[in-house]
């Protein structure tokens, strides 16, 4: 084996000097194949991302008038967003909306995950229930809920009032306080399934062994997912929380359908805002403004999202 | 550190029995190996021990505690696992610190404990380290720590050395072995290397398909195996086997091959064949018993050589014997060329007899104390 | 519209567009005998020529009942340069009443072809591209044949003009035509000929994409259609499509929750003082809700049920219920407004009469209850009779029971008056033609024009509007074919008759978001109580004018 290893080795250089193109276009070259599979995935790729995004980005510094030309006005379209209050009031109603919606979908689909890791009898039946919400379309979701929380024919309001626990329906998607907090559980109720899947493909590659190692230490079963289970899904964690966030943070159909952004601008958020300015006002020059400035949000997190899908690379290698 | 007592174990999983019906008796302060193949229930074994897997039916008590229905935790064990099972996130401290930390030790004690275990270990350098940032010998090295930082009833090891190289291996079955004598603790160790079993154990649960085959001292099981798995399992190169039938001309008992050769048995030797109920038996000779002779004597087996290996300080001879090729230690200058015609002789004092129906040794009184289908608990002998 | 522009009207017809605006002068001025009049126009009233108005429609009306037979008013139109038949298109919407729609119907008889032939021959040979909302899944049978038979009459009349839907004919869904047009617009890729529900076309118009329409290139001529409707095509005084059909709302009533309150069920409310007093009474004599308030931001269906409250009160978005809008000021913060506004509030936060989701409802959710016999009344299309028949018929049980109940007991009726005026929202859809350079057919000013002509006379205007709207072209009220609606839909004369009420939406591009945006969160933010009145009005007027602004910035 001593004696025979160098041999193979040299013979491994020989046939590599002989076959590697030297230069990186030969290389290239040689694997035209491989370009030309990509390539119509990279024009797609330009045509629907890159040229919107680019227009997008030039259009937000004209002023676009309804009749006539586009004019140019430098940062008016962005100074005016961050300066005006509603722009304020609007960012607040995202973050209650995104921020609430991601923590309690966070802990409710982290237990969904727990429980349905355990292994007892109908467990198969439960994940299957669990998944329910995920899978019916969030326009259907919309409606099934705006007729759950109906102020007037409402089934929560219904069934309270049978139960004589209220005397009149609760108003709840029609006040300005209550609406938001019925998107957000809704919402909640949509998205944690999301959660639990990704828990669950988490949960399922904690090593068996440092488990029955933390047992054999005299760990408690809050004490080994403590320590043992919860280390080990901190960058699932992450990464769920990133997506969760970014999801809720560009998050449409609910508020749209649900309350259209009302009552009184209540629910408005900043995607559903973007939409009303740019097709209900036709108002291109500022939803593009509105765009960029969420498009730099959401690419900020892209960075906290890419680096935490590579932060494992250096470990692994 | 206890007595452990395993009570006829059985564990199903599903339909498959993995542990059948096991029976011992570790005694206080005693390192027993559970030595066999993959697949035997050596490992499934240990986990009952340990708690981490739920028994199908039997007892196991540590001292004079009933932990069958206890939780690992509760059970007062060690553990070291073959993957040693660090705390990833955890530095080498932590890992150590963690079993004492659980049990609700005093932090000062903790850091005592801590402090004394890596010194015994000499990985005291390598305290503020994560475990991705250790050899596997120095994680090894950690992984005992974290079991040797408590004073466990028992100490549960599986395989822990089967992920080292060979030259780390030796030195940490050394160390090893002396861990246990200083501590005088009461060790259970996984292990389908024989070597390790011989060298380390005081005595060895050899297991095969659920069941202990043969429990008892490492010299026991390698000079007196109680049955042709034992036998076969033990001793590298392996035992020969040779199958034939007795017959007795003359007040003479001799095996008939099945090639056709003869071969006479002493007295001693025809007394255990006599115990033989099919008429056929199994002679079990290790190498080093076989005698190779270049001519023909009366009573020798005939055959030819198929190989020879000379290893350095003995000689293998690879020798064809009817369709079977059997194996001879020889002195380390013996030389031979294929097919050459070799003449084999066995130390008939050294030679084991089988019964070719049960493949249970024969003895002289025809007793075999180490019969698997006793239920009584397994001492060792 | 200028003078010059004016053509000659046929026999019978003698009222001109200004005249229908003197008429409609008199109608405000409570002068008039009639009560239903056009309600805007483009030019200013003069008393003076009030009187002599009214001799001219008491003709017409003798004219109208001679009419069948008549062939002799070819003399009596020296300048005509129309087919001989067109007059019997004449209609005098100043009669303009349920039972006027019941007497003319089925007076004339129509033929496209040969009226087609007067303005392209029917052998030309040319084509054209054509963008429509053609029948989808959720359509009336009734839709899809007429659509199927409106293209085979047109391969039959111009078969050197070949049109087939999936090619040179574009069926789009109301939700996607918008978009799709737009963008193609953008792209220079625009149909040459698009037919768009009203106020679509302006935005086109204002990016100066569209051709300009001179009527009578059609063969038609202004009287044809309601100036409401006309007025929905203009852009900056021009004209820039012709109307293919015409529709406005009604009031649908329960007439059995009416009489259980101890209202008069043959009664329904005469002004929105009375609906909002009605929407009480009924509220807590029954239970039940007594308006269908719709109040949904970012949601057509709120204008469309909130302007006609604040054009009777006297307020409006901007000028667009006078005469002449200018569009240049906000009437939001008139007196009328604020009326409108406080009656909302007084039914929705005071009386609690109205539901209570009226903050989130669109109209379905209104019509849900109506079924179910929990709404008094509501703002409807002519469609939702049928609708509700359909739905009581898909009921089950208990249900189906009660929902008949309901079906048997629906009235309609006009839409309240307030202090200022009657108003409706005014609506339908136009036909119109994009300029050559914005589109990527070569455009056939012929083959669009026998396009347009062809679907716009009075045949195809009533055929392609049948279930859901009415005819653009008043001649269509005169054919058989209305004759069969008035017996195969109930209450299509009392739905047709509030026509001459209605008041377009501001013809400009900003009016969606005017209509979608400012007045339905005007409404939230006084029926939250998160403003007052007065201060909501005023907001939302200075946020009006800004948009007409052209404000900068968000």
């Amino acid at each position: 084996m001593a004696v025979s290893a160098p041999q193979q080795a040299t013979g491994q250089v020989a046939t590599r000097n002989r076959r590697e193109p030297k230069n990186v276009f030969q290389r290239a070259y040689r694997q035209w194949a491989d370009y030309t599979y990509i390539m119509p995935a990279l024009l797609a790729m330009f045509f629907v991302i890159a040229y919107p995004i680019a227009y997008t980005i030039y259009l937000s510094f004209y002023s676009t008038p309804t009749a006539g030309e586009n004019v140019w006005n430098g940062l008016t379209n962005y100074t005016s967003i961050i300066t005006a209050e509603r722009f304020w009031m609007i960012t607040q109603n995202t973050m209650y909306w995104t921020i609430v919606s991601t923590i309690l979908a966070f802990i409710i689909g982290t237990a969904a995950a727990l429980v349905a890791q355990r292994e007892f009898i109908g467990r198969g039946l439960v994940r299957g229930i669990f998944l329910i919400p995920w899978v019916i379309s969030h326009v259907a979701t919309a409606y099934i809920w705006v007729w759950i929380f109906h102020s007037d024919y409402g089934l929560v309001s219904g069934m309270l009032m049978d139960l004589g626990i209220i005397s009149s329906p609760l108003v709840i998607l029609d006040s300005t306080t209550w609406a938001m907090p019925a998107l957000i559980l809704v919402n909640v109720w949509k998205d944690f399934p999301f959660i639990m899947i990704m828990m669950l493909a988490g949960l399922q590659t904690v090593p068996e062994h440092l488990l029955r190692a933390a047992k054999i230490d005299g760990a408690s079963t809050w004490a080994q997912f403590r320590h043992v289970t919860l280390p080990h899904l901190k960058g699932v964690i992450i990464i769920t929380l990133l997506l969760t966030i970014v999801m809720n943070l560009n998050h449409f159909t609910l508020p749209w359908i649900m309350t259209g952004g009302g009552p009184a601008s209540s629910t408005h958020i900043w995607i559903t805002e973007v939409y009303a300015l740019a097709f209900r006002s036709l108002r291109f020059g500022i939803a593009s403004a509105f765009s960029v400035i969420l498009f730099i949000i959401m690419m900020s997190m892209a960075y906290f999202y890419v680096k935490a899908m590579t932060a494992g690379d250096d470990r692994r290698r | 550190m206890a007595e452990v007592r395993l009570d006829g174990l059985i564990k199903y999983y599903d339909d498959v029995l993995a542990v059948d019906d096991v029976n011992l008796t570790i005694k206080d302060g005693d390192f027993v190996a559970l030595l066999g193949p993959s697949g035997c229930g050596k490992t499934t074994t240990l986990n009952l021990i340990a708690g981490l897997i739920d028994l199908s039916d039997g007892e196991i008590w540590i001292g004079d505690r009933d932990v069958t229905d206890l939780d690992p935790k509760d059970r007062d064990i060690a553990m070291v696992f073959q993957n040693y099972a660090l705390y990833p996130t955890k530095t080498v401290y932590n890992n150590l610190a963690f079993p004492l930390q659980m049990r609700k030790t005093p932090k000062n004690a903790i850091d005592e404990r801590v402090r004394k275990t890596a010194e015994m270990l000499s990985i005291t350098h390598l305290l503020d380290r994560l475990p991705r940032e250790l050899s596997g010998g120095q994680q090894q090295r950690v992984a005992l720590g974290r079991a040797l930082v408590r004073n466990p009833r028992a100490f549960l090891m599986d395989e822990p050395l089967s992920n080292l190289d060979a030259k780390l291996r030796v030195q940490m079955r050394a160390e090893l072995k002396r861990f246990h004598q200083t501590l005088n603790a009461t060790m259970i160790y996984v292990t389908h290397d024989q070597l390790e079993a011989m060298t380390m154990a005081d005595n060895i649960a050899v297991m095969s398909d659920g069941r202990v085959q043969q429990y008892g001292p490492p010299e026991e099981i390698f000079y007196d195996p109680a049955n042709l798995f034992v036998a076969g399992f033990i001793g590298s190169p392996a035992m020969n086997f040779l199958h034939g039938e007795i017959s007795t001309e003359n007040g003479v008992t001799s095996v008939k091959g099945d090639p056709g050769w003869v071969y006479p048995l002493t007295p001693a030797n025809a007394q255990k064949a006599s115990h033989c109920t099919s008429g056929r038996i199994i002679i079990g000779a290790r190498p080093a018993n076989l005698i190779l002779s270049r001519e023909e004597h009366p009573g020798m087996i005939p055959g030819s050589v198929y190989t020879v290996e000379p290893t350095g300080d003995t000689t293998f001879v690879h020798i064809t014997i009817g369709d079977q090729i059997y194996v001879a230690i020889t002195d380390p200058f013996f030389r031979a060329e294929p097919d050459d015609p070799i003449w084999v002789d066995l130390e008939d004092d050294r030679i084991h007899i089988f019964d070719e129906a049960t493949e249970e040794v024969l003895r002289e009184d025809g007793l075999n104390s180490q019969s698997i289908h006793g239920k009584k608990t397994l001492q060792p002998a | 519209m200028t003078e010059e522009s004016r053509f000659t009207l046929p026999l019978g017809y003698r009222m001109s567009r200004r005249s229908v605006l003197r008429t409609a002068g008199l109608a405000t001025a409570g002068l008039a005998g009639a009560s239903l009049l056009a309600a805007c126009a483009d030019e200013d009233d003069d008393d003076g020529e009030d009187v002599a108005a009214e001799p001219e429609t008491d003709d017409e009306e003798e004219e109208v009942e001679e009419e069948e037979e008549e062939e002799e008013e070819e003399e009596e139109e020296p300048d005509d340069d129309h087919d001989a038949d067109e007059e019997d298109m004449t209609v005098d919407v100043s009669q303009w009443s349920p039972e006027y729609i019941e007497e003319i119907a089925g007076t004339m008889d129509f033929d496209t072809a040969e009226f087609c032939a007067g303005i392209v021959p029917l052998d030309y040979e040319g084509s054209v591209t054509f963008s429509y909302i053609g029948p989808t899944e959720a359509s009336p049978q009734v839709t899809w044949d007429f659509d199927e038979e409106f293209w085979e009459a047109w391969a039959e009349t111009y078969p050197g003009i070949p049109l087939e839907v999936g090619d040179s004919v574009q069926s789009h869904t109301y939700g996607d035509m918008l978009d799709q047009v737009r963008t193609a617009a953008f792209g220079n890729a625009a149909p040459n000929v698009a037919r768009m529900p009203i106020l679509w076309g302006v935005e086109f118009a204002a990016r100066g994409m569209l051709e300009e329409i001179n009527l009578e290139d059609f063969g038609f001529s202004e009287s044809d259609f309601w100036p409401g409707a006309l007025q929905s095509c203009m852009w900056e005084g021009r004209l820039y499509g012709i109307p293919t059909n015409n529709e406005t709302m009604a009031l649908i009533y329960n007439k059995q929750l009416f009489e259980d309150a101890g209202l008069d069920p043959d009664a329904p409310p005469e002004t929105w003082d009375d609906v909002v007093e009605y929407s009480r009474i009924i509220s807590e004599e029954t239970g039940a809700h007594g308006f269908g308030m719709v109040a949904r931001v970012n949601h057509g269906n709120t204008p469309f049920r909130f302007m006609p409250t604040l054009w009777a009160y006297g307020g409006s978005a901007l000028d667009e219920a006078e005469d002449g809008p200018e569009y240049q000021e906000s009437l939001l913060r008139s007196d009328g407004a604020k009326a409108a506004l406080q009656a909302y509030y007084d039914m929705y936060v005071r009386d609690q009469s109205v539901p209570t989701g009226a903050l989130t409802n669109d109209n379905t959710a209104n019509t849900d209850l109506f079924i179910g016999g929990q709404l008094g009344m509501y703002i409807g299309h002519p469609a939702e009779y049928a609708a509700m028949v359909d739905r009581a018929d898909n009921a089950t049980g208990e249900e189906q029971e009660l929902a008949q109940q309901v079906v048997d007991n629906i009235g309609y009726a006009l839409i309240p008056e307030g202090p200022a005026r009657r108003a409706v929202v005014f609506g339908g859809s136009n036909v119109h033609i994009f300029k050559d350079e914005f589109s990527d057919h070569d455009l056939d000013w012929d083959a669009a024009r026998a396009l347009i002509a062809f679907q716009c006379a009075p045949e195809w205007s009533i055929k392609m509007a049948w279930a859901g709207s009415n005819p653009g072209h008043l001649g269509g009220f005169r054919t058989h074919w209305m004759q069969e609606r008035l017996d195969e839909i109930a209450f299509l004369e009392v739905a047709s008759s509030m026509l001459p009420f209605g008041i377009p939406f501001p013809v400009i591009p900003e009016a969606t978001e005017i209509m979608n945006i400012t007045i339905p969160e005007m409404l939230q933010n006084v029926l939250t109580e998160q403003m007052t009145v007065d201060e909501a009005a005023e907001q939302a007027a200075d946020e009006v004018e800004d948009i007409i602004g052209g404000r900068e910035g968000y």
